[in-house]
């Protein structure tokens, strides 16, 4: 069922991004003053929201871990930043890409970004902590508390750029910055494929996980002989 | 089209075309670290595999308790 399930999802995001795609490229216009390089907001952008979204679950899920003691929240949790982590990966690398052209610099220490590289270098602590405990319960208990605190950083990168003056575009979501219809829907048109795509490789790597769970009972069972 | 384009934006030729090349290389990376992922994904998946496999050889051979 899972199986089958993945594989419509990972259709259906293809044509979605496919049919996307060609519009991005060939029918919108270029934007006035940056050209073509503009387009990149329609990947930036939603692979932004998708990390967001996936490390917003993996802190519900360590609650719930905290509260129910269920691995299975604790599998998903992992599941989830790690996909995040990739996500995450995809825009401070896209962004660096436009900066280039944009602001002709790779990279600066601004709010926005500095706050995004924080976030994901405490999120890919998560992921080494979770590989440096190896007795199954304490790595649950202590990885889910740090999801919980690294969450604390989503908030601060998400409203970085209206606290401070950065060198980031104004939202466009949520004020300040302008961005016309056209633009406006493509953006949330493409987020849907990528939603998609986080949620199949979110499946596959919770697989993984029960799949972890396996042969930590194997290796119980094994050590009991 | 591209000459009108480049008119259009006020950007020259070689500026236009280096915002080209810069928005293949963004789409490129962006799916790039996503396959990345996808490979550590399968990588992991055929360890797991074998480790479980491993493992259940381990506790056949030993058999009933």
């Amino acid at each position: 069922m899972r199986d089958k399930t993945i594989m419509v999802l990972s259709l259906l995001a293809a044509v979605m991004f496919a049919g996307n795609l060609a519009i991005i490229l060939l029918v919108l216009p270029d934007e006035v003053s940056q050209g073509p390089i503009f387009r990149i907001i329609f990947f930036h952008v939603p692979v932004a929201w998708t990390a967001f979204v996936l490390f917003f679950a993996a802190m519900i899920s360590s609650i719930l871990f905290l509260v129910r003691k269920d691995f299975k929240y604790d599998s998903f949790a992992a599941a989830a930043t790690e996909v995040g982590l990739a996500f995450g990966a995809a825009n401070l690398l896209t962004g660096m890409i436009w900066g280039r052209i944009i602001w002709g610099i790779w990279w600066t220490w601004d709010a926005r970004l500095t706050s995004m590289l924080v976030g994901w270098i405490i999120y890919a602590g998560y992921v080494m902590l979770r590989r440096a405990i190896e007795e199954p319960t304490e790595r649950a208990r202590m990885s889910a508390v740090v999801s919980i605190l690294a969450f604390a950083d989503v908030p601060i990168i998400f409203w970085s750029i209206k606290w401070w003056r950065t060198q980031h575009p104004q939202p466009v979501v949520y004020g300040g910055g302008f961005l016309s219809p056209g633009y406006w829907y493509m953006l949330f048109l493409n987020w849907i494929p990528i939603l998609l795509l986080g949620v199949v490789l979110l499946l596959l790597r919770m697989r993984q996980e029960q799949t972890g769970r396996e042969i930590d009972a194997l290796r119980r069972e094994v050590h009991a002989f | 089209m591209i000459a009108m384009l480049v008119q259009t934006a006020g950007f020259t030729p070689e500026q236009y075309k280096n915002n080209f090349v810069f928005l293949f290389y963004g789409l490129l990376t962006a799916w790039l670290v996503l396959l990345a992922f996808v490979v550590l994904l399968a990588a992991r998946e055929r360890k797991l595999k074998s480790e479980i496999e491993r493992l259940r050889l381990m506790l056949e051979d030993r058999g009933p308790r």
